[in-house]
């Protein structure tokens, strides 16, 4: 079921983790191949946005390894395993309401990072660069959902880790993010949750699914989308596309 | 009129008093959602130890201008020296236990403040002042002790630098970023940790300073010294809202004035007149004046 | 653990038995206890740390098994401290009037303070409270209406008291009126704790926002907590009322809530019994530690020894400091280890150390 180590940015092999006392991942394996998109899939309350917590540091694994280019980041500190070059954007966006859009990039540029970043944001999202001195609270969803996934590309990150973009959005919105996303694909390699299957569809190389917090799946997105049974088993309702 | 002018004054006196005990409880709990009840015991041993620096100095019983500003400087490095301690040492490991947090900080405030018991004396000793910070102005009739003015100056200056520090330095984007979202302020790479001990430092450092000031507004101290005023400074982060040093700026003038004139007419009245205010507020605004809700 | 079970059931009965015979047991214990065991002494010692432990035990029900920190304990306390006092020295009451007073003046007290306390949540309400202890002690403190007796405070008037109540020979039954109060919460409190009200207490302290979930709104059961744990707190003033013979205004301070803090901390917030013996605990070193202070053996020792020696409080800031760091189960947490839920770790959230797939076993 496993691809060859030697090809894989991030992997996590058997990771456990609780959220209190609750056993919630109970053996996720995935691998994340350099310059892909990998798409992770799971009906809701599947352990998704654990398993990407767990990678960044923010819910400990109890259990299991996780490797970024063949280093050991299981137990490492959030702050750490970031400045390796990996760039967040969380659930629910979590940009911080009151600082500026301007604050909440200069927040996330890391010190000794180059302007290259900056100046990809403002094409990518040219209504961030007019908006600088807005305060992030006060801009629409998909104007914030803009300004999280910017402040995870101001940096030359080498692994993204994106949850859920298209998550209340409307459909406009959603293409919009899915552009963007098209544009820097291929640029770096991307660890996607994504439940809207079209946009899964559109950006995904590999495919990934989970359920109660155990890996049932792995194989080309492709495959994904062409077996219903597999959907229908797995993905179940919340999936639109 | 001049008794007007009087309490006015001092009430704006013992407000910058509480805004320097305030600030910083307020900034730490923005950020680090710890509610500090150590930090009555940097209070008092800011008062301590500009006490035992003047007594050094130049005696126990006078001060002169360099020991008295020595003194300042030496309340403030003692307060955010222990803060620092305190913050590395103890309060670390318990990051993900608040309660427990909050406990050990009344146990530390605790054992510090009567340290200052076991090494000096428990009961209380009058404070030293250089002669023409003792000595009193005329304003409009009114016969105001200086050391009223200089309180209020260096609270007028602390609320300046640390506006200036929030909103124009690096830092202080992580300590606004940290209050709204810790956890997101991490995953952005950022060592909290390290944010964590400034703004601990610094808010020492500040209740250093508030209780050399203190010592020399009350004109004596004792081992209880900080945490008679801490009860206070919790009223004014309350009503301020807390995270904002704005609002615990104006808190704490609402609160200094109420008290001065409540006391004046009887001896409980402005204690009890600031409680009251804190219900009012609570019942009306429940997250303080300027506090954001969370 | 099949045979302990009949054991453990025994303990407390034991316990009991021995402690209702005590002011007939002429023993001396040295070291312990000055006097022997029946003089009234060691039977004023033992009293008081029982009134003390039901209010720690009445603490308890709020922040052990409700999840909430209030600093305004103290005021309650002091209610049944002062009001009673109050009520039979200032306006000539009888005792009963008196007490009924006091029980129901904590009972609109506890309800205001509550109903705007709630408003607030976690580390804001903790502040909140000890705002409105704070004005409790600010009345009693500087004398408002002449009522209180200020610093000095006020003492209870004897005569209005029943003959077997006053005097150094009847310390014996203060002692089991006590006691039996102390029973009495102990039993209240268990049926509480165990009531289906008690189980949502203990959700709330788990997540509130999963009570929220279940459809139950938390503020009434929280305000229920809070309301009994005062009124039994005021009934521990009662009781401490009687025994000290006098109102003071160490009662209505917020140090008191502390004291009960620590009392809790010390004892384990995880178990009723606990809180007791911390209380217990607590009162015997606050007042030999002050004894042996005083004695020869510490005014022998460098100065350096000498003066935190000196300092019960001091000492207690250090035990409380090493408490939550090392032992936050407190003596209930080290004896029964295990079986108990301890408080911390299900607030704090963090992940439990224990290796996958083995929890369950280890828990049985
Ligand atoms: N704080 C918490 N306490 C207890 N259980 C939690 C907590 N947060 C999440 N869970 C549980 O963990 C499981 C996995 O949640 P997670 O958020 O990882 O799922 P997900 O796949 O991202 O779902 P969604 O599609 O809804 O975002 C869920 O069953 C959820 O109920
Ligand atoms: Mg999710």
């Amino acid at each position: 079921m496993r691809q060859s180590g030697a090809e894989s940015l991030l992997r996590l092999t058997d990771l456990h983790t609780f959220i209190g006392e609750s056993h919630i991942l109970q053996g996720v394996s995935l691998d994340v191949a350099p310059g892909r998109v990998t798409v992770l899939l799971g009906r809701n309350g599947a352990g998704k946005t654990t398993t990407l917590r767990s990678v960044l540091g923010l819910t400990p694994a109890a259990g299991g390894t996780i490797t970024f280019d063949g280093g050991d980041i299981t137990r490492e500190r959030p702050h750490r395993i970031v400045r390796r070059g990996v760039g967040y954007v969380p659930e629910d966006r979590d940009v911080f309401g009151g600082l500026t859009v301007d604050e909440n990039l200069r927040l996330a540029q890391r010190p000794g990072t180059t302007a290259d970043g900056m100046a990809l944001v403002h094409r990518l999202f040219p209504d961030l660069e007019r908006r600088a001195g807005q305060r992030a609270g006060s801009l629409s969803g998909g104007q914030q959902q803009m300004v999280a996934i910017a402040r995870a590309l101001v940096n030359p990150n080498r692994l993204l880790v994106i949850d859920e973009p298209s998550k209340g959005l409307a459909p406009v919105v959603v293409s919009q993010v899915t552009e963007a996303l098209a544009a820097i694909k291929g640029t770096t390699t991307i660890l996607l949750v994504e439940q809207n299957l079209a946009m899964a569809q559109a950006l995904g190389d590999d495919a990934v699914i989970i359920d109660n917090g155990r890996t049932v799946y792995t194989g080309p997105m492709a495959d994904v989308t062409a077996d219903e049974q597999l959907q229908a088993r797995y993905l179940g309702a919340g999936h639109s596309g | 009129m001049s008794t007007i002018i009087l309490l006015t004054l001092t009430g704006l006196a013992l407000a910058a008093m509480y805004f320097l005990l305030a600030a910083g409880l307020s900034l730490i709990f923005g950020l680090m959602d710890v509610l500090n009840f150590a930090h009555g015991a940097f209070f008092t041993w800011g008062a301590y130890a500009a006490w035992w620096t003047i007594a050094q100095i130049s005696g126990e019983f006078r001060a002169s201008t360099p020991a008295f500003l020595l003194a300042l400087v030496v309340a403030t490095i003692v307060g955010a020296v222990l803060a620092a301690a305190v913050e590395v040492g103890l309060l670390r490991p318990l990051y993900q236990r608040p309660i427990y947090q909050v406990l050990i900080t009344l146990g530390i405030g605790l054992a510090l403040s009567q340290l200052t018991a076991v090494i000096w004396r428990p009961d209380a000793r009058t404070f030293p002042q250089p002669r023409w910070l003792a000595d009193t102005s005329t304003v409009l009739g009114a016969r105001v002790p200086n050391n009223r003015f200089l309180l209020i100056l260096a609270a007028l200056a602390v609320l300046a630098g640390m506006l200036l520090f929030l909103r124009k330095t690096r830092y202080g984007l992580i300590v606004r970023a940290g209050a709204e979202n810790r956890e997101m302020v991490q995953a952005l790479g950022i060592d909290v940790d390290r944010a964590f001990t400034l703004v601990f430092a610094l808010g020492g450092a500040l209740a250093g300073l508030g209780g050399a000031f203190g010592a020399a507004y009350f004109g004596s101290i004792d081992p209880q010294f900080g945490s008679v005023n801490l009860i206070f400074a919790f009223i004014v982060v309350v009503i301020g809202g807390l995270g904002s040093v704005t609002g615990s700026a104006l808190a704490a003038v609402v609160i200094g004035l109420a008290q001065q004139f409540g006391n004046y007419y009887t001896t409980w009245a402005g204690d009890f007149v600031v409680v009251l205010l804190l219900a009012v507020v609570l019942l009306v605004r429940p997250n303080g004046l300027l506090g954001r809700l969370r | 653990m099949s045979g302990g079970g009949r054991w453990r059931s025994l303990w407390p009965v034991a316990v009991l038995l021995a402690l209702l015979a005590v002011p007939r047991l002429d023993l001396q214990i040295p070291v312990i206890f000055d006097g022997p065991l029946n003089s009234p002494g060691t039977l004023q010692l033992l009293a008081v740390g029982f009134a003390l432990g039901i209010a720690a035990l009445s603490y308890n029900l709020l922040f052990g098994f409700t999840g909430v920190l209030s600093f305004g304990h103290a005021l309650f306390f002091g209610t049944g401290v002062y009001l009673p006092t109050i009520a039979m020295r200032q306006w000539e009451w009888a005792l009963g009037p008196a007490i009924a007073f006091a029980l129901l003046g904590s009972l609109v007290l506890a309800s205001a303070v509550g109903v705007l306390a709630f408003r607030t949540h976690g580390v804001y309400f903790a502040m909140v409270t000890l705002a409105f202890a704070q004005a409790g002690a600010v009345i009693v403190g500087k004398n408002v209406g002449e009522l209180t007796g200020g610093e000095e405070g006020l003492s209870l008037p004897f005569r209005r008291l029943p003959k077997w109540m006053v005097g150094v020979v009847n310390t014996d039954n203060l002692y089991w009126l006590t006691l039996a109060t102390l029973i009495a919460v102990y039993l209240v409190a268990l049926r509480l704790v165990t009531s289906p009200t008690g189980r949502v207490w203990l959700g709330i302290r788990e997540n509130e926002r999963r009570v929220e979930m279940l459809g139950l709104r938390p503020f009434p059961f929280k305000l229920l907590a809070f309301v009994l744990s005062g009124l039994l707190a005021t009934v521990a003033g009662i009781v401490y009322l009687f025994l000290v013979g006098g109102a003071t205004p160490r009662a209505v301070s917020a140090e008191f809530t502390v004291t009960l803090l620590l009392m809790v901390i010390i004892g384990g917030s995880g178990s009723l019994w606990g809180p007791v013996a911390g209380a217990l605990l607590y009162h015997y070193l606050n007042v030999r530690l002050t004894v042996w202070a005083g004695s020869d053996v510490v005014a022998d020792l460098p100065a350096l020894l000498r003066q935190p020696l000196r300092d019960p409080l001091f000492i207690f800031g250090i035990i409380f400091v090493l408490l939550v760091l090392f032992f936050p189960r407190g003596l209930a947490g080290a004896f029964v280890g295990r079986r108990l839920r301890p408080f911390g770790r299900s607030l704090g959230g963090a992940v439990p150390a224990t290796p996958i797939g083995r929890s369950e076993e280890l828990d049985r």
